[in-house]
């Protein structure tokens, strides 16, 4: 069942190579997940402001941030969840009080591959626009 | 036998046998208390010591689980840090490892972290040297941490504790990404343990229920201890015989539930200030005893004192045998009624010796003056028996003489003619006078003598009788009448006697007056009265008197001044002796002295008789009885 999602995958990522010369987002998840991609970005922003929680296969979601003050962070902000940091900052206050923390951080692309590779459930993002092998790209951002 | 003699010496006498009895109440009663006091304060001071050394032991159990447990409490809260997520992504950019190298650095710890991941492959460590999995002891399986307890560091060698924790993702407690482990040296828990001087023992006791393994030592100071005491009172928790009092932490739960603490402490070394306080109660003791010897003896001899006086005065009595010692009368009890009763009979004593040696002195005397009555009375035995014996042979002198004078008349007459026969016979016939004399006054003499019944008395005047016998004599010798004077004394003078015999003592006196002096020689007669009770007769003549070596013989029979003459003037020589009995038997005296300055004077005193015992004036020519 993996390698056919991964050679959806890399066809999506040959598909949109040629568009995305300058670096997008790559949008990535443990390799062992079981979702139909791309993910849409607007479940990808649910799933990080912490409204969806579940995979459709009923396993619990992980969301991974870069650290603040990061391009990635700043791009992933700006044009996946479409929200500047005030806003953000405003909303994890509101959360906060309902018990949620905002995801957890890894402060480099490495330790973010490293922490979605080896953690079930976990999605995270990474400057760039090659397809991966370790991870699972489930989706791109131009 | 130093004993024995302390003990002779003690009880030689009852004061001090009082003492010993009172000083050896006062030991026993005082060692008794002082003993059953010195084990119960030991005994007490030993309870004391075990509790203060379990509750010791306790507080360092407490010490040491609090630190176990501390450790625990920031292991775990380490092991829910958020950067402990980074265990999942493999510690790339090690912030895990600086945050094990933070905690080391502020919390001080002695140990160290290490944290692995779900692998068990090391990812971080506070420092210390390499390895590369996580060894077999620390694997924690569980959700909750784990205590491992004292054994060799895999990673230094070194002895450790440690505490395991599974590490959890922060975002999923349930997905195990790791394990943390923090290493404890032993040598800090020692330190935490071995704080003070006291033996500390901590064991592993394996008493938990789940775990029944055998219990064991894991640290003790001294290190040498448990070779001392031996394991089985450390882990049986018997200490009866080891010289040890003992404290041991109470049983609890916590992650070192199977550690116990234990506390020693030599009992030699906890009863020691008892040691001076035996020794403070020893000399009280002995300085108790000074006043109680001093206060006993006092008693004792004042009790005694009594008992003293009488053994002494018995003493005295018993060596010197003088009874006038008397023992004092002090009191009025038992002592002194025995007092007053010993007085009592030595009075009588001494009465009845005083008695006994006034008879014995009495007896003394009376024997003294037996004795001299009996040598008194000899001696005049004999001279009675010489005397007896001299007149004896004067008598055959006196006799012979005539007898021979007789027998040759006797023989002239014979061969002679008629008419010188006659004047033969008539010598004979004077001669023959001459003994019947003799014989009679030798008679008279031996009556006188014998007097076995007194003659017989009656009153008479003296004077008349001494008057007719100078008269008498007168008559014979005319020549003298002129010679002889009597003195009368003009009164009369009474005598109880036998006229007949006084005549014949006074007559030979005067008779021997007038006959043995010369014509023209003066003879007085005096008669006087010398003292209301005696009368007096002397006769005084001037004559040629007697040599005074004479005078005293004068009245033994036979005696003669002069042989010569007393044939010349006759008489038969026993008439002074006659004379001098006579006078005896009156109870008179007669004494012959020297006449001054010539002459012999004859003296005769009588007893005087009351004038009224004279109913007559006797006859002076009253017939003289004749002698028998």
């Amino acid at each position: 069942m993996a390698r056919p999602l991964l050679g959806i995958a890399m066809l999506a990522l040959l598909l949109f190579s040629g568009a995305a010369q300058a670096e997008g987002l790559l949008i990535i998840a443990n390799p062992n997940l079981i979702v139909a991609t791309p993910v849409p970005l607007s479940q990808i922003a649910a799933i990080y402001l912490l409204r969806v929680t579940s995979w459709p296969d009923g396993s619990h979601i992980v969301p991974v941030n870069r650290e603040a003050g990061s391009r990635a962070r700043e791009e992933f902000t700006r044009r996946v969840l479409q929200e500047d940091n005030a806003g953000l900052a405003i909303y994890w206050n509101e959360m906060h009080f309902q018990g949620k923390m905002p995801p957890l951080v890894q402060e480099s692309e490495e330790a973010m591959i490293a922490f979605i590779r080896n953690v079930p459930g976990s999605i995270g993002y990474i400057n760039g626009s090659a397809p991966r092998l370790d991870v699972k790209v489930i989706a791109y951002v131009p | 036998m130093f004993l024995r003699r302390g003990v002779h010496l003690l009880t030689r006498s009852i004061p001090r046998r009082i003492l010993a009895a009172l000083l050896s109440i006062y030991l026993v009663t005082y060692f008794a208390t002082a003993i059953f006091l010195y084990s119960d304060v030991r005994a007490s001071i030993l309870e004391s010591d075990a509790t203060a050394l379990n509750r010791l032991a306790d507080l360092k159990y407490e010490q040491l689980a609090n630190q176990i447990g501390a450790l625990a409490t920031d292991l775990t809260a380490w092991s829910e840090l958020e950067v402990m997520n980074d265990l999942a992504s493999g510690d790339i950019d090690k912030r895990v490892t600086q945050a094990l190298e933070a905690s080391k650095r502020l919390y001080g710890l002695a140990g160290d972290l290490y944290a692995f991941d779900a692998g068990g492959k090391l990812l971080a460590m506070s420092g210390g040297s390499h390895a590369e999995r996580l060894p077999a002891q620390w694997e924690n399986g569980g959700k909750s941490l784990r205590f491992i307890d004292k054994h060799a560091d895999p990673m230094t060698q070194k002895e450790i504790v440690a505490l395991s924790v599974p590490v959890f993702g922060t975002f999923d407690q349930s997905y195990r990404i790791g394990t943390l482990v923090l290493t404890y040296p032993w040598s800090t828990v020692e330190a935490l343990l071995f704080g003070t001087a006291n033996t500390t023992i901590l064991v592993e006791t394996g008493g938990l229920l789940e775990k029944s393994g055998p219990a064991k030592v894991l640290a003790a100071s001294p290190p040498e201890i448990v070779g001392r005491v031996g394991l089985r009172p450390i882990i049986e928790d018997e200490w009866e015989g080891s010289g040890m009092v003992a404290g041991r932490s109470v049983p609890r739960g916590g992650l070192v539930a199977n550690w116990q603490v234990l506390m020693l402490h030599d009992i030699a070394g906890a009863t020691g200030p008892l040691h001076w306080v035996a020794f403070k109660l020893a000399l009280l003791g002995a300085a108790l005893a000074i006043p109680i010897i001093l206060l006993g003896r006092w008693l004792s001899e004042r009790l005694t004192a009594p008992i003293a006086d009488l053994t002494r005065v018995v003493r005295e009595i018993a060596d010197t045998d003088k009874l006038e010692a008397r023992v004092p009368v002090t009191s009025s009890d038992e002592l002194g009624s025995l007092a007053q009763s010993f007085n009592r009979m030595t009075d009588n004593l001494e009465r009845i010796t005083q008695e006994r040696e006034q008879f014995v002195r009495e007896l003394a005397a009376l024997n003294q003056t037996l004795e001299a009555k009996i040598a008194a009375r000899t001696e005049q035995l004999e001279a009675a028996i010489k005397a007896q014996q001299r007149l004896l042979g004067d008598i055959s002198h006196e006799i012979k003489s005539p007898l021979a004078r007789l027998g040759m008349a006797l023989g002239l007459a014979e061969r002679q003619s008629e008419g010188d026969r006659l004047r033969q016979f008539e010598r004979m016939e004077r001669e023959i006078e001459n003994i019947a004399e003799l014989a009679s006054e030798l008679l008279t003499l031996a009556r006188l003598d014998a007097a076995t019944e007194p003659p017989e008395f009656m009153p008479l005047d003296l004077c008349p009788l001494v008057g007719q016998i100078v008269s008498d004599a007168v008559y014979e010798k005319p020549s003298r009448a002129s010679d002889v004077i009597v003195h009368d004394a003009g009164a009369p003078m009474a005598i109880l006697g036998n006229a007949n015999l006084l005549r014949r003592a006074i007559e030979n006196v005067v008779r021997n007056a007038i006959f043995y002096t010369s014509d023209n020689t003066e003879v007085a007669i005096l008669l006087s009265r010398t003292s209301p009770e005696t009368l007096s007769v002397e006769v005084r003549d001037c004559g040629p008197g007697v040599p005074d070596a004479a005078l005293e013989h004068l009245f033994e029979p036979f005696y003669r001044v002069d042989e010569a003459r007393a044939r010349e003037t006759g008489g038969t020589g026993i008439g002074l002796a006659i004379c001098q009995r006579i006078v005896d038997l009156h109870g008179g005296a007669v004494e012959a002295r020297r006449n001054l300055p010539t002459g012999l004077v004859v003296a005769m005193e009588f007893p005087s008789a009351s004038l009224g015992l004279i109913p007559v004036r006797l006859n002076p020519a009253m017939p003289v009885m004749p002698l028998p």
